[in-house]
């Protein structure tokens, strides 16, 4: 082979046949032109057969509207829309009659009569205003909505043609922007675009009333709180829910920013977006919780397990870090407590992809949540769950939920081991749902007891979540958010959540709050963290909610109390001290 | 040179004439779309459109052989400012713009221009036979592959897409072979889901959204939602000038710039609907029929090229507000609000209008 290269003028010469074939310097006889006539003929076809598909579907939005629009007004006529109320019966929703006041500017004699006559019965109007009105070249101008029957009465003994009053109505929502998402919205024409409004469409345009889980006593304390505080961090955002853990209950749902309800068309797009049900984040180390409970439950830790994280963990090219470095062994209680990621990362490792899945599974986080809101969403997974992502989801990266997921899998861990999925409807109180145990009585005690820890023990990270008297127990979670249209997380932009659970000794209320980039403040000595930004949420829900709830102080050193939390617990080589001080 | 007569006589008056009426109902739509006023939209655009009127006579008016001889350095210099963006340019989260004093530049835009005319010049020198090897195509693959990468990663995904398309339009125009077409298309779906995974997550929820905008009206789903009420809503007629409640309300989100077809739908209907759609068709037809009578190579491919390009900005912005296409973000040519687009468009024009000119110069006249 190695002598048949060629000689050099014959290489020459091919390279140069080569070269004039990529970069010609002649060009073509006619024979392109037919190529170009042919090709243009099908590419005509096909631009015209795309002219033709936009018109018919041109037309079928045309039709098809107008059917619809036609549907409306039978079911209107048949039954006014049903009304929308919380679990004590205030009313969050419902219809209206009113009457609209048009105008037919081509029927109306005296423009300037109209005008005179009119606008001393109209407030707001002047007969400027309403002459402009009577000016345009429309056969349809609408002057007031909204009518009272006294002056519904004096506009027609008027008698003017060209001035017409028609009955209609108005979807109302009292409370604003109190329940703005969750209660949703209706179109022009009545029909549920979005919250309840949509998924009991059917229910509620048969004239049926729907009644919500939610307590608009809590809703309003947990509104106030949370913006309070992201009003103090300069936060782009909030969530909140607090979830009855017995029954799966929706107390309250809070996304921030909102809007009002009755004027919708003003809101930004920002605050129409539901944050706690439609929004998928990264939960960072709330999801320590899971983690640990998975562990005690498939008996790859117990509470002597030690895990050495005095250095960080490399794993395929990552290193995994602690924010405060402990250079010795952690127990299983104080890699909660202290937050430990190498920790965390240890224990994942030893639970083992498959039956960590197996229970994300089981917890409903891997899913869509069958909550009845339209806007929920489905979980961002990673693509292959190898041991690299089940270390990065035992501190809550890797695995995007919406906070409606996190409460859901958290009370399963958090309370009596049963995960029930999250309802916005007020259940009957006999009715018989769906629960599915997970964890034992045994692993719960523990968990709880840790989460108690980590508000309780002076070096846990969620102090300021404590509620004297109402046993709080909690974990916080600071996430790095993932950057806008570009990979990587941003060091600045953080997620601050925490989720907690009281009273701790008989879990009864399951509490979820995130603030959404919080900004370092001088009063919090720079820090915008999980313990200083969301833990104070809680303590004040709790206090505040606690009694609208029914919920009673407690004393922590009574014996029926204590032996519902577990005693062998051991934080920097002392017993567990469960009590605030 | 031509005498006025002359002049007068070859100039493609269907394409003038239908540019000006576009031009004149966008400028009405601005209007309508600020409820009624010229400021800030109706007469900035009417500034550009004067502006984009002289860069049509200029390069109307230049040697064709210009035209060719500027190809491959409009090419590259598309190219430098395209990978000079990400350190001068500026936009949320995607850097997609350069700030020039008052004015926004979208270099993309151009750049769909840059590729059609460089592409053109390229096959028109390759004879029949030279178009059926395969060696033919690894400088097309650079011409194409290079901008296109760019406008990728900026990232946007849109217009990277239009501008491939674009390209290849040319490509086939100069008569590739089946046998790629078919193994490209065959190519092209085995890397869509490759391409699906390799998508931002904002991207894969438009696709979502596009394929069931109901599940989410108050979120993703919200601008095609509210465009097809206010399509539906305009009937045959329309609700009249300045009556649109959808637009006029600001129920509908970007009625300026990618959803003024739905704000026309509203105020005029179908009606008004169809006749942009004629509009645009008559365009398309004269750019087209001048490819056709022109004599030499380099006009044909350009021609074509221009055609199919002015094709996808109608059919993607037409297709995603009638929620045919998923929402990606493209003008409607000469009506939407947008300074780069706009003027691309003026100077494609031009560029045809210079062919129309000088049909009968031969291919030999370039060498």
């Amino acid at each position: 082979m190695r002598n048949n290269t060629p000689s050099s003028p014959e290489r020459s010469n091919a390279m140069s046949a080569i070269w004039r074939r990529i970069w010609p310097s002649r060009p073509d006889p006619d024979k392109s032109r037919r190529i170009a006539r042919a090709r243009l003929l099908v590419a005509g076809a096909m631009a015209t057969s795309c002219f033709m598909g936009i018109s018919a579907k041109a037309v079928w939005l045309v039709s098809g509207q107008d059917e619809a629009k036609n549907g409306q007004m039978q079911t209107q006529a048949n039954a006014a829309r049903g009304a929308i109320y919380d679990r004590k019966g205030r009313l969050l929703a419902s219809t209206l009659p009113i009457m609209r006041l048009h105008l037919d500017p081509k029927m109306v004699l005296n423009p300037y009569e109209v005008a005179t006559k009119l606008a001393p019965l109209l407030p707001g109007k002047s007969e400027q205003d309403i002459l402009k009105a009577l000016a345009r070249k429309s056969r349809y101008v609408e002057l007031d909505r909204k009518i009272t029957p006294a002056r519904h009465a004096a506009i027609m003994q008027l008698g003017l043609p060209g001035v017409n009053i028609s009955a209609t109505s108005l979807r109302s929502y009292p409370h604003g922007p109190e329940a703005a998402h969750l209660v949703g919205q209706v179109d022009r024409d009545g029909q549920g675009i979005a919250g309840v409004e949509k998924s009991m469409q059917a229910k509620l345009a048969a004239g049926e009333n729907v009644n919500l889980s939610i307590d608009l006593g809590v809703q309003a304390i947990v509104r106030q709180s949370l913006s309070h505080q992201i009003e103090r961090f300069e936060a782009v955002g909030g969530a909140s829910l607090v979830m009855d853990m017995k029954n799966g209950e929706i107390i309250s749902l809070v996304s921030l920013p909102d809007y009002d309800p009755n004027h919708f068309a003003e809101a930004r797009d920002d605050a129409r977006f539901n944050r706690a049900t439609k929004g998928v984040f990264e939960m960072g180390s709330i999801f320590k919780v899971l983690n640990t409970a998975i562990a005690l439950e498939s008996d790859a830790a117990s509470l002597v397990s030690s895990y050495d994280v005095s250095k960080p963990l490399r794993i395929s090219g990552y290193s995994i870090r602690d924010f405060h470095p402990r250079k010795r062994a952690l127990n299983l209680s104080e890699v909660l407590v202290y937050s430990s990621n190498i920790g965390s990362a240890k224990i994942a490792e030893a639970i083992g992809p498959e039956i960590q899945q197996s229970y994300m599974e089981k917890l409903g986080l891997l899913n869509r949540p069958a909550l009845e809101l339209p806007e929920t969403a489905q979980p961002l997974m990673p693509r292959k769950w190898g041991r690299l992502s089940t270390i990065t989801i035992s501190y809550g990266y890797g695995l995007s939920v919406s906070p409606v997921h996190a409460v859901g899998a958290i009370a399963a861990a958090a309370g009596n081991g049963e995960f029930i999925a999250p309802t916005l409807l007020l259940r009957e109180p006999d009715e018989v749902f769906e629960r599915t145990r997970i964890f034992s009585a045994e692993t719960n005690r523990k968990v709880r007891s840790m989460m108690r820890l980590v508000v309780s023990h002076k070096d846990g990270t969620a102090n300021y979540a404590d509620a004297p008297g109402y046993l709080v127990g909690a974990k916080t979670g600071s996430a790095e958010k993932l950057k806008i249209g570009a990979r990587g997380y941003n060091k600045k932009a953080n997620l601050t959540s925490i989720v907690a659970a009281f009273p701790i000794h008989d879990p009864r209320y399951l509490i979820f709050v995130m603030v959404d980039e919080p900004k370092p403040q001088k009063f919090s000595h720079g820090y915008a963290t999980a313990g200083w930004v969301a833990a104070p949420v809680i303590a004040e829900i709790v206090k505040k909610a606690a009694p609208v709830l029914g919920v009673l102080p407690v004393d922590i050193k009574a014996p029926e109390i204590r032996q519902n939390l577990e005693p062998n617990l051991n934080i920097g080589g002392k017993g567990a001290i469960f009590a605030s001080f | 040179m031509l005498g006025i007569l002359q002049l007068l006589y070859r100039l493609p008056w269907l394409l003038l004439i239908s540019a000006a009426a576009l031009v004149v109902i966008g400028t009405l739509a601005l209007y309508s779309a600020s409820e009624g006023a010229w400021s800030p939209w109706a007469e900035r655009q009417m500034l550009r459109a004067a502006i984009g009127t002289m860069l049509l006579i200029v390069v109307a008016m230049m040697p064709t052989p210009w035209l060719h001889r500027l190809s491959y350095w409009g090419l590259a210099v598309a190219v430098l400012i395209l990978i000079a963006l990400p350190f001068v340019g500026t936009g949320t989260g995607a850097t997609r713009w350069i700030e020039l004093g008052p004015f926004n530049f979208q270099p993309s835009e151009p750049a769909k221009l840059a590729v059609i005319i460089g592409l053109a010049r390229y096959l028109s020198g390759q004879t029949p036979e030279q178009v059926q090897s395969l060696i033919s195509y690894l400088p097309v693959m650079l011409m194409l592959g290079v901008p296109f990468g760019l406008v990728l990663i900026q990232p946007d995904l849109g217009t990277s897409f239009m501008l491939l398309m674009g390209g290849l339009a040319v490509v086939f125009a100069a008569g590739v072979p089946r046998r790629f077409l078919v193994t490209g298309a065959l190519a092209a779906a085995a890397a869509a889901p490759i391409l699906w995974s390799q998508l931002y997550d904002y991207q894969k929820a438009r696709i979502m959204t596009f394929l069931n905008p109901e599940a989410d009206v108050l979120g993703a789903g919200y601008q095609i939602t509210q465009s097809k009420i206010a399509l539906g809503s305009g009937g045959l007629f329309g609700k009249g000038f300045l009556q649109g409640s959808q637009s006029q309300l600001n129920y509908l989100p970007e009625k300026q710039t990618d959803f003024v077809f739905t704000m026309i739908g509203e105020e005029f209907g179908f009606v008004g609907n169809l006749t942009v759609l004629l509009i645009y068709f008559a365009i398309l037809a004269s750019v087209a029929l001048t490819g056709l009578r022109c004599q030499h190579r380099f006009g044909r491919l350009v021609c074509m090229g221009i055609s199919f390009m002015l094709f996808l900005y109608i059919f993607v912005n037409v297709g995603m507000v009638t929620g045919l296409l998923p929402v990606v973000g493209a003008p409607l040519p000469l009506i939407s609000y947008g300074g780069t687009a706009m003027l691309t468009v003026f100077l494609a024009l031009g560029v045809v209008v210079n062919i129309a000119l000088h049909t009968k110069m031969q291919d030999s006249d370039f060498y």
